[in-house]
């Protein structure tokens, strides 16, 4: 990342009575790929380059960003930071730091798949579609098919002497097919999530998403009722996400999460570890430093069913007693200081997939729900979600289910988790990369017929 | 906000390569926001977005490409660049534009820069006091204000050229309750594609106690019931179950791939008689709408189901194009970061003949859905859902004890029949949808109507 010049607006602004000020920048380079009947569909090739300053007035901090960086109005963005610190009432200062400490410096990106050239990539497309209709005539069509790959960095620069920078990269693949048979029609996808070319396999993406689909094709519902209930490691690492800020400091201190007042006690059957671990290699949510500067480092959340603390930025671990836990998050250059999990996930444990089903006997078996920005409540833990996945009879899978909800109580779950496979797998990444095994669950509500 | 010959050059440079279209799309926006925790503002964020998207078109092959850095030298480079992705031989030269300036659909008479942070304020203490006076057992408030002016121009080879400002702004009210060790929230937020005069127009503060209301009418509430029944949706937001179900699968995005299961089906009867949907871009001052859409072509009024029967999709230019459609108005994105696609702006089903009151009585037992969250769809299958934040048994034709929020699912081809009541309240309900070309302001909007038989995603046996 280019060295950026504040070119004295440090000074300008301690003269216009701003008495710290940083700067973040955050800047990307992609190129994606989307391919459709044995042709390129699409490509996109996109930069993006954005500042953001928050700097204190009077004990505020305020806040100001923009993305024309040729044409930055120095006092115009001084002026808008300190007509936002004017307005700010926070109960908890928020303040500028430098810890002056050394953090770890591990390599985020990986320049061999950069050097891969496009036209390899374009094939691996290409081929991933090819492979899905090979596998099964019922594969009808592959509605989305691409590759995409991203680097960027970000760097942090404050008046008390802090400059910080970070760089790394990202490729992923997503297959989505279409199956059709006797005038049902199903979906199934897949995609790949790193920095290494080699991880990226088209016939194993391609196979999986269509035997997601085909699988389904003759999904049937189910009675209503409680059932037990085996979710699918990607489906336990979505809750896992959409749940994820019960355990930010932020919503604690806001009286937003459950958890409050939590810490020390038990929260999740003696089986259930969270960790949070930043510093894993080729892992979307790594980093060496947080968005405030601070270190990161690899701690459990909870423990052989123990919280054992909330995550934290600065400000949350002041007004805790704590030190930060370096989760300090900014969405990108636009966002504010929040919080948010890096690598986020539930420790595996000793079964396989097949041996949990043998301990659960009868019940079912979720694997994909929908609706999880809607149908699902992070300040009570309810949730509501359409789900399709199979049955479980004589500890087997048996016949597919559709058309179904699982409804339940995210914080009754985590005390009734009974099982937790040995499948870890992390998701798409979003604020923070979340990850899970598959896990038994004593008891869920089941709607269908 | 570029002149005409670095517009020209850039639209030219990107057909230098072969291409039948070139388009460019200018965007400034200025954002402010600002939080309030507990009645205090704690964070407040303004800022200006400002990139340049280059979209090339050769036959169905399309490139986009982005950037912030708009200096002449630098868009020529990414223009060139992504014209080599696409590398072909016929050539089209740059028609002479046709400049258009857009008129604002309703004349904003509060701007919103004009408006000083501190009346702003002022405003959510207001609905904050509202809210958090309305009960004891409120335990939060959270309030998120946001104000958006986005003025774009989008010049084409075809010699289109279209200055448009966008002028939103919205206020979101989240109410904690709490009891007995147990949360339960409440949610109201009104927006419109207008200035500050927005909140001249509403009462904040009763949205701000109706999101309190129903938190803690949710805490002393039982689970919802479980299984298939009737429900009777609620106007207004109800209109999500439309956008789910059915808006979805409209769009040419995925009909052109004839991925979708309204595919094909023009011309048929898809839907009861008593359905009639639109999805109108140009009704003044709401929330999705605008003079032109992304494309820069005029939002109108399009209606997509009439009396059941399907009479037409949502349709943008590159999926047209693929479709032998013209286009609708409904090429829409989220910014510049974005190539546009055919999207949803205010999509609702037109009022029935019958009464609220009607469809409550004609109930023997079932659920009244009062207040709706989001959902989804898999356009593909048609398989919806969309959640239930507050409801109410219905038991011998009358509206009985509240029941906590649950999910209802469906397949859009099958709901549509079974919609057999519709009320004569339409309202709107304001929402942001995600799709492929990002998220974007949309109205969802129905009067109440009655489904005679969904899945209900509750925890308690019937």
């Amino acid at each position: 990342m280019k060295k950026f010049k504040t070119q004295g607006l440090f000074e300008l602004a301690q003269k216009q009575g701003i008495d710290e000020i940083e700067i973040y920048i955050g800047e990307s380079k992609s190129f994606n790929v989307k391919v459709y009947g044995g042709k390129v569909e699409h490509f996109g090739i996109e930069e993006n380059r954005g500042l953001s300053a928050r700097g204190t007035c009077k004990e505020s901090m305020g806040y100001i960003y923009t993305e024309n960086l040729n044409g930055i109005d120095r006092e115009k963005l001084i002026l808008g930071l300190k007509e936002n610190a004017d307005i700010m009432e926070a109960s908890e200062k928020e303040e500028i730091h430098f810890d002056n400490e050394k953090c770890n410096s591990m390599e985020l990106k990986n320049t061999a798949i950069e050097e891969i050239s496009e036209e390899d990539k374009i094939a691996f497309a290409l081929e991933m579609e090819k492979k899905a209709f090979s596998i099964d005539k019922r594969i009808e069509s592959v509605n989305y098919c691409l590759f995409g790959e991203s680097s960027g960095g970000r760097r942090i620069m404050n008046s008390k002497g802090l400059d910080l920078c970070e760089e790394k990269n990202i490729a992923f693949a997503f297959i989505s097919v279409v199956a059709k048979e006797d005038g049902k029609i199903k979906t199934g996808s897949s995609y790949t999530v790193s920095n290494e070319f080699k991880d990226f396999n088209a016939e194993s993406l391609a196979e999986e998403a269509s035997r997601k689909a085909i699988d389904q094709l003759q999904a049937k519902t189910m009675a209503s009722g409680p059932q037990k209930t085996l979710f699918s490691n990607e489906v336990s690492a979505d809750l896992l996400q959409a749940f994820s800020s019960v355990f930010s400091g932020e919503n604690v201190q806001r009286n937003l999460s459950m958890l409050k007042g939590r810490v020390g006690e038990t929260i999740g059957a003696k089986n259930l570890t969270i960790i949070d671990d930043p510093l894993m290699s080729n892992k979307a949510g790594s980093r060496n430093f947080d968005d405030e500067g601070t270190c990161t480092f690899k701690k459990n959340v909870v423990e052989n069913g123990m919280l054992k603390t909330f995550l934290h930025n600065k400000k949350t671990g002041k007004k805790e007693g704590v030190p930060s836990t370096g989760n300090a998050f900014k969405g990108s250059y636009k966002s504010p200081v929040s919080i948010a999990p890096t690598n986020f996930f539930i420790s595996p444990g000793p079964l396989s997939l097949s041996e949990a089903m043998a301990n659960m006997g009868e019940g079912v078996y979720i694997t994909d729900v929908q609706g999880l920005h809607a149908g699902l409540n992070a300040v009570s833990g309810d949730f509501s979600l359409s789900a399709s996945g199979f049955a479980v009879r004589g500890g087997k899978k048996a016949e597919a289910v559709h058309q179904i909800t699982v409804a339940g109580n995210y914080f009754d779950m985590l005390m009734d988790i009974e099982d937790i496979c040995s499948d870890l797998k992390f998701i798409m990444p979003g604020s923070g990369h979340v990850g899970s095994p598959s896990i038994l669950i004593g008891k869920l509500d089941i709607s269908g017929e | 906000m570029l002149n005409q010959n670095l517009i020209r050059g850039t639209l030219d440079a990107a057909l230098s390569n072969g291409a039948d279209f070139s388009e460019i799309f200018v965007e400034k926006r200025s954002n402010q926001t600002i939080g309030l925790v507990g009645g205090l503002v704690e964070n407040t964020v303004s800022g200006q977005d400002y990139g340049v998207g280059i979209r090339i078109i050769r036959g169905t092959e399309s490139v986009y490409a982005y950037t912030n850095d708009t200096s002449a030298e630098h868009l020529k480079i990414v223009a060139e660049k992504a014209s080599l992705a696409l590398a072909g031989k016929s050539k089209e030269r740059v028609l002479d534009f046709r400049i258009r300036i857009g008129t604002p659909l309703m004349e904003i008479l509060k701007y919103l820069g004009d408006i000083g942070k501190k009346e702003k304020v002022h405003l959510l203490k207001e609905a904050h006091e509202s809210a958090s006076g309305f009960s004891d057992e409120i335990t939060q408030v959270r309030i998120n204000y946001l104000d958006v002016v986005q003025k774009v121009l989008i010049a084409n080879s075809e010699g289109l050229w279209v200055e448009d400002e966008r002028v939103r702004t919205r206020t979101s009210i989240q109410s904690v309750a709490e009891a007995g060790g147990e949360m339960q929230t409440g949610h109201f937020a009104p927006g419109a594609s207008m200035g500050f005069e927005f909140y001249d127009t509403i009462n904040l503060e009763k949205f701000a106690r109706s999101a309190s209301e129903m938190a803690v009418t949710m805490l002393h509430a039982d689970f919802a019931p479980s299984g298939k029944m009737p429900v009777v949706i609620e106007n207004g937001f109800g209109g999500v179950i439309f956008h789910e179900a059915c808006g979805h699968g409209l769009e040419a995005t995925s009909v052109a791939k004839g991925t979708s299961v309204f595919s094909g089906k023009k011309g048929e009867k898809i839907a009861s008689d008593v359905l009639t949907a639109i999805d109108d871009g140009s009704i003044p001052g709401q929330w999705g709408s605008a003079a032109f859409d992304d494309e820069g072509m005029e939002t109108r009024k399009n209606i997509l189901i009439e009396n059941g029967i399907l009479k037409g999709y949502m349709v943008d230019r590159l999926n047209g194009k693929k479709m032998g459609m013209a286009s609708t108005g409904s090429g829409r994105r989220q910014s510049y970061k974005y190539s546009p696609t055919s999207r949803m702006t205010n999509t609702y089903i037109a009022p029935g003949s019958s009464s609220f009151e009607d469809l409550i009585s004609n109930t023997e037992k079932g659920l009244y859905a009062k207040k709706m969250g989001g959902g989804s769809v898999d356009p593909a299958t048609g398989e919806f859902n969309f959640a239930v934040m507050e409801g109410y048994l219905i038991e011998k034709g009358k509206i009985g004890k509240p029941v906590r929020g649950a999910t209802l699912i469906g397949n859009g081809l099958s709901i549509l029949k079974k919609i057999d009541m519709v009320a004569d309240n339409l309202s709107f309900g304001q929402g942001m949808c995600g799709s492929v070309s990002g998220s974007i302001p949309v109205n969802v909007g129905q009067p109440a109507l009655r489904v005679e038989s969904i899945t209900v995603g509750g925890r308690k046996e019937r």
